[in-house]
């Protein structure tokens, strides 16, 4: 009972707010209630059910009579709780009473319907769906007897199946069309590096009709494409197997992923498994003696001549670089040492670009116990005595999360990564240009006969290329950063010079 | 027009006739346009000795869907202050969007939703972005997908 219960609200303050369903079912009985008040005509005169005046008039004792505690009496006359008219309304024209729910609301066949066709009423275009009905206040399904139309039934199914594909099919949408771009960046790349003769033959064998191609020799040419035809029919962002073969389908759309990963601290750990990976798969290839090396094991031991090119560097110019690089900060104050400020920036200069670092600050102790940060600490002895507020205890907290690598940072390595085979191809190119001709296979038919050397074909050049363009790169930073170094004293800033003043 | 017609003219009639305590009739004109004015009955500090004003509008399709309820902003009648109603006097309130309406819902049924959303709330604060909405909002109420996030208030 609604007028009851919200009587009870001004006496409790802290009554709580009656639940959705409660409020529902009791201001539908006091609707009845009073209804029924008003039908039992209050005050003794005959009033017009119909005539909202007259019930005006009477609104005082009917409203004295509802907030009294009355017994719900809705059996006795039916009121549909879409249209609010009750039984004794019903005109020759009004539908049949329909009670489709367990609990007491009842309601005309038609109010019923109308709700429904709101509820179903077509969007964008479509037809009326069809969909299931709740009682709002038991929550109990309303059943609804439809003809039934084979047609019509299958139209929903495969509307409803449409609907429910959608995110599905918008997620392989885009799923395919990173996967198109990589594809797209592996066969330009293939060219870039092979040449397009080279490059044209290597797809060819990609293809899989060759000796070595496992997934052919298991799935038969024509599984694969018939998987082929599915996978493009079903997403046809995707390129399709069978152009490729699997090994390309694979293995393409992995360079531009892999270029990047090598610029990573992880690459460190996959890619000594591509050399095994390489004699594993290439059991025609196992012979490294014979040179030049065939182009799949010189691009499986790329990584590893990297890593110790790296190594040698590090060894040789490690200590000069670092000397050189401490040359260019400011000048160490009193009791600072010039490892300490590059120790600070050190945290943004970590050559970790997918790593989330973890960086623990160092904790000093001073001899009050009191923990002091350790960009805090002065030299002078005396300074923790003189700070009591600063260095308060702090325990494990010191420990945080420092997410070591910026946007800027990472784009930078990425699109260095992804570039580099455009630029050692351009090196080749140089290369082939700049070099006597005899070396690149230009020259008379006795070198040829004599077999090719690794400058001869396109690819060796760009290996070639790249390798010198990595080495030339570190060069110069290395001249820029001693000449850099050496030039720093010699700095001095410029007085301004006045224009002379007029006498 | 006749449906909601009929179904208003038996609410209003019903309405004449009572309603729950601090919520009163102030115009009803036609079946488009109603305005009541509700009051908070218990001694929450943030609206008490305040009345406010209601705006209802229906639509020809009425009860089947739901009206558009506002409060009104006048010299003597503030919007009041909730976590759920805009300064612009829209309101939050998942039984007056599509979703949670339904026939059995009336306009008693929803001032009496709408005095104990009043009466339960301890916070004196509007909805977080309040001024942003209100000055970039050009839709109407019950176009807007609100995310009724917090069941609590």
């Amino acid at each position: 009972m609604a007028s009851a219960s919200s009587n009870q609200q001004t006496d409790d303050s802290n009554l709580r707010r009656p639940s959705f369903q409660q409020r529902l079912s009791s201001s539908q009985t006091s609707a009845d209630a009073s209804a029924d008040s008003m039908s039992q005509v209050p005050g003794g005169s005959p009033v017009l059910l119909n005539d909202p005046l007259a019930n005006e008039q009477d609104g005082a004792p009917s409203s004295l009579q509802s907030t009294l505690p009355s017994i719900p009496r809705q059996q006795d006359v039916r009121r549909c709780w879409i249209c609010q008219m009750d039984e004794t309304e019903d005109t020759p024209e009004s539908s049949v009473w329909r009670s489709p729910c367990p609990c007491s609301l009842v309601a005309h066949d038609e109010c019923l319907l109308e709700w429904i066709a709101d509820g179903e009423a077509p969007k964008d275009g479509g037809a009326a769906s069809t969909q299931k009905f709740f009682c709002p206040v038991c929550k109990a399904e309303i059943h609804i007897e439809r003809p039934r139309d084979a047609l019509v039934a299958l139209y929903d199914q495969v509307q409803g199946a449409a609907k429910s594909l959608a995110y599905p099919t918008a997620i392989s949408a885009l799923l395919g069309c990173g996967y198109a771009g990589l594809f797209a960046y592996g066969v330009n790349t293939l060219y870039l590096v092979f040449g397009r003769e080279e490059a044209v033959k290597i797809l060819a064998a990609m293809r899989g009709r060759q000796m070595y191609d496992w997934s052919g020799r298991f799935l038969g040419e024509r599984y694969q494409e018939t998987i082929g035809a599915l996978i493009a029919n079903a997403d046809p962002f995707f390129p399709r197997i069978d152009l490729i073969g699997w090994r390309g389908f694979v293995a393409l759309p992995m360079i531009a992923p892999s270029l990047v990963l090598s610029r990573s601290s992880l690459g460190r750990f996959v890619f000594p498994l591509m050399i095994s990976g390489y004699f594993v798969y290439s059991p025609a290839h196992r012979d490294i003696y014979h040179w030049p090396p065939p182009p799949g094991l010189a691009f499986a031991t790329l990584p590893h001549i990297l890593a110790a090119y790296n190594n040698v560097y590090r060894h040789t110019f490690a200590k000069l670089e670092t000397k050189w690089d401490q040359a260019v900060q400011r000048k160490p104050r009193e009791g600072e040492t010039a490892e300490e400020i590059a120790e600070q920036r050190a945290g943004e200069e970590e050559d970790n670009i997918f790593g989330i670092e973890i960086v623990e600050e160092e904790v000093h102790h001073d001899h009050e116990g009191n923990v002091i940060p350790a960009e805090n600490q002065l030299p002078q002895a005396d300074g923790a005595a003189d700070r009591p507020q600063e260095g308060q205890p702090r325990n494990n907290e010191d420990i945080f999360f420092q997410r070591n690598w910026s946007m800027g940072r990472i784009i930078m390595n990425v699109t260095g990564a992804l570039s580099f085979p455009l630029i050692s191809s351009v090196m080749g190119t140089l290369l082939e240009v700049l070099l006597p001709a005899k070396w690149v296979g230009h020259g008379s038919f006795g070198t040829r006969l004599r077999g090719r050397g690794i400058l001869e074909q396109k690819w060796g050049r760009t290996i070639v290329g790249g390798c010198l363009f990595v080495v030339l790169k570190d060069a110069l930073t290395l001249y820029c950063k001693w000449k850099k170094a050496e030039n720093f004293g010699k700095r001095k800033i410029l007085d301004y010079k006045r224009p002379r003043a007029r006498t | 027009m006749a449906f909601a017609s009929k179904r208003l003219g038996k609410e209003l009639a019903k309405i004449h006739g009572s309603l729950p305590p601090g919520i009163t009739l102030v115009t009803a004109e036609g079946f488009q346009e109603w305005l009541l004015d509700i009051q908070v009955l218990d001694a929450n500090p943030i609206y008490m000795n305040k009345t406010f004003r209601l705006k209802f509008k229906f639509s020809p399709s009425y009860p089947i869907e739901p009206p558009e309820v506002t409060f009104l902003n006048t010299a003597d009648r503030p919007v009041p202050m909730h976590p759920h109603i805009y300064s612009n006097g829209i309101i939050c309130l998942d039984l007056l969007g599509q979703q949670g309406w339904s026939p059995v819902q009336n306009v008693e049924s929803i001032c009496m939703s709408l005095q104990s959303m009043l009466t339960g709330n301890t916070k004196n604060e509007r909805p977080e972005g309040d001024e942003q909405f209100v000055a970039s909002n050009r839709r109407r109420p019950r176009d807007i997908d609100f995310y009724y996030h917090d069941n609590t208030v």
